[in-house]
């Protein structure tokens, strides 16, 4: 009985449920294993499994987020380790780096889902990786470029924005 | 969609952005303003300077933002006058801490500016360090000393140090300092001239360093690595004849540098990647490291460049060293005769069995040499091969006294320098008949390699004949 691979279910903010190792999830989200631990007293007693409630994340996100964690930490599936190939060949990289590349390549809309997720998850690696990826949409665009891009709506007066251009005018 | 709720939720986490965000929240979409300061800040640090300054103008939920992020200093230094105006607003201009990052390019003068900067509260609690002296034409001096100050302001928060193109402080001001790096896991040096004693100073000071980078450094004869945390090493041969040569500074011929000729790796418990790279700019003119000796590295998985940068290799109590050998080279009109270093395993004592990964470079490559080397890894699984002097075979293997690594272990081999010619597809085709487990192999080719435009595709077909690459795809 010990030795069967646990698991935990996971229902997402529209109810959803998603079956996920809890040795997996344990390595990739803080949040989530604080929450094991603190039910784990109960559990010791019954065989039944553990639902826990996020309810900050839809299943849209849920599901991605799950993807991402199967990827990155499950040790069966870690194929090398990152740093393997810094030195012996330029050309080569990790091999997850396609698919981090390939998993942040979505919409806005999505993509700030998934920061918000991997924050109230607390998942650093996936926190970091969507960060960049919004840094990356933001690197190198024109102010208003960024305005259209995320729909952000400039609440200065006309002096205000006159001032913070003038004590920042190095930068643009 | 769905996103109705979840302003909610954020409203009852981040009580202080109340208003900001019901304000955002009226254009309906504006997804990205509704995340908390902590998150905005996280993404405006990994933003260039100027991008992270500039979004301030973006609306005035941004406007404080990239003050209270964590600093990311890393302006390029185009002009100096100009620079030195900006490093200095910006640090006035951020609250601090800096916690992220600092990247000086070019801090000296009058040193005025620099103890200044390193002093600002801005950048307290700063965790990476880049001080660099970039070159500017003649100005160029690649031995500015560095200040102890860039040290001990940080030592307690550091976790990133990288230093180019300075000379170390001395040992006798180290020591006054006893400089304790309680959190540095890197260090990377890139030119850098620090004595012996002070380089053993400094790493012993470093309880949980995890990479250490000596590229091209100078001042100790001998570095010795004693770390129960140490995972990665890499060193190069430091190339300063010709750099004397070049930019004829006076003041730096009357110094002669004291180059490293031992690497010894005494006792790293954890230590997995060893690299002992060939100097990067000129490979001819760089003294070659006379001895680089492992005792202690059980745990060694990855074994960067043998080459002739290395006169003599001992791994436990395996011993390669290099071997001349005369060979014939046959040009269209003369027939020159070459000596060429060749590195050999003269004693074979232990298997280095936990090494995967290998990486050789500009040895000699003929299969025989190579066939040497591979007996003395049974487990590889990955080779890396870069031939600047092309790739020969000279003799066959020897079925009757199978190589491991070829029957068991070896998945890929990369060739760097291949060009197609007979004896480079005799090379490879060793590898495609011998490696059993073989699943990839890499061939690089140089930029300069002669092929006449529109006929890669063919080029490409007519070697995979040659390889016989599509029998063994089975």
């Amino acid at each position: 009985m010990a030795s069967e691979k646990k698991v935990v279910f996971l229902r997402s903010s529209d109810g959803e449920a998603f079956e996920v190792s809890e040795e997996v999830i344990s390595a990739a989200s803080v949040t989530i294993k604080g929450m094991i631990d603190e039910e784990s007293p109960s559990r010791a007693d019954t065989a039944a499994t553990t639902t826990l409630a996020i309810p900050n994340v839809t299943a849209a996100t849920l599901s991605r987020v799950l993807h991402y964690v199967n990827k990155h930490f499950d040790a069966a599936a870690v194929v090398g380790r990152p740093d393997d190939y810094i030195f012996c060949a330029p050309g080569d990289e990790h091999p997850l780096a396609r698919f981090d590349d390939d998993f942040v390549d979505v919409d806005n809309d999505t993509l700030i889902d998934l920061v918000h997720a991997a924050e109230y998850l607390h998942i650093k690696k996936l926190f970091d990786l969507t960060c960049k990826a919004v840094a990356d949409k933001l690197k190198g665009r024109t102010i208003d470029q960024i305005r259209e891009t995320f729909g952000i709506v400039n609440d200065y007066t006309v002096e205000e924005e006159v001032e913070v251009y003038r004590e920042n005018s190095w930068a643009f | 969609m769905g996103l109705g709720r979840r302003p909610q939720q954020q409203l009852h986490r981040y009580g202080d952005e109340i208003s900001v965000e019901v304000e955002a929240m009226d254009g309906g979409e504006d997804l990205i303003s509704v995340l908390p300061d902590g998150v905005l800040g996280e993404i405006v640090t990994r933003l260039p300077i100027a991008d992270a300054v500039r979004v301030q103008v973006l609306s005035t939920r941004w406007r404080h933002i990239w003050r209270s992020s964590p600093l990311n200093l890393d302006l390029p230094c185009t002009n100096y006058h100009y620079y030195n105006r900006v490093v200095s607003s910006i640090l006035a201009a951020h609250a601090g801490p800096g916690r992220r990052r600092l990247k000086l390019e070019c801090p000296y003068d009058d040193g005025e500016f620099y103890n200044s900067w390193l002093q600002s509260p801005a950048l307290d609690g700063l965790q990476e360090l880049e001080i660099e002296y970039q070159y500017h034409g003649e100005n160029w001096n690649n031995r500015t000393a560095l200040r102890e100050l860039a040290l001990f302001q940080f030592a307690r928060t550091l976790r990133r140090l990288r230093i180019g193109y300075h000379t170390f402080p001395s040992a006798a001001s180290m020591a006054a300092l006893r400089l304790r790096l309680p959190n540095l896991e890197l260090i990377s040096f890139c030119s850098v001239d620090i004595s012996e004693g002070t380089l053993h100073g400094v790493l012993a000071g470093c309880p949980a360093l995890r990479t250490l980078v000596l590229d091209g450094c100078t001042g100790f004869a001998t570095v010795r690595i004693n770390s129960p945390t140490i995972t990665s090493f890499a060193i190069s041969p430091a190339d300063y004849d010709s750099d004397d040569h070049y930019y004829g500074n006076p003041r730096e011929k009357q110094t002669s540098w004291v180059r490293t000729r031992q690497v010894i790796i005494e006792d790293a418990p954890l230590l997995e990647k060893l690299l002992v790279l060939p100097c990067r700019r000129c490979s001819d003119t760089a003294e070659p490291f006379r001895l680089v000796r492992v005792v202690s590295a059980p745990r060694l998985r990855v074994l960067g460049a043998l080459s002739a940068a290395i006169h003599k290799l001992e791994i436990g109590g395996t011993v390669f060293e290099p071997t001349t050998r005369r060979v014939n080279r046959v040009r269209p009109d003369s027939v020159i005769v070459e000596k060429r270093l060749l590195m050999q395993v003269v004693m074979l004592a232990t298997s280095l069995q936990t090494v995967k990964i290998l990486a050789v470079e500009n040895v000699d490559s003929s299969v025989d040499v190579l066939a040497n080397f591979l007996k003395c890894f049974p487990c590889l699984e990955k080779l890396y091969i870069s031939a600047s002097r092309g790739f020969r075979s000279a003799a066959g293997y020897d079925k009757q006294n199978p190589i491991e690594c070829l029957e068991h272990h070896l998945k890929m081999v990369a060739l760097d320098g291949y060009e197609g010619k007979r004896t480079h597809v005799k090379f490879a085709k060793f590898f495609v008949q011998n490696a059993r487990l073989l699943e990839l192999m890499k061939f690089r080719i140089f930029r300069n390699y002669h092929c006449e435009p529109g006929t890669t595709k063919e080029w490409i077909a007519n070697q995979q004949r040659q390889l016989h690459v599509r029998s063994m795809a089975s």
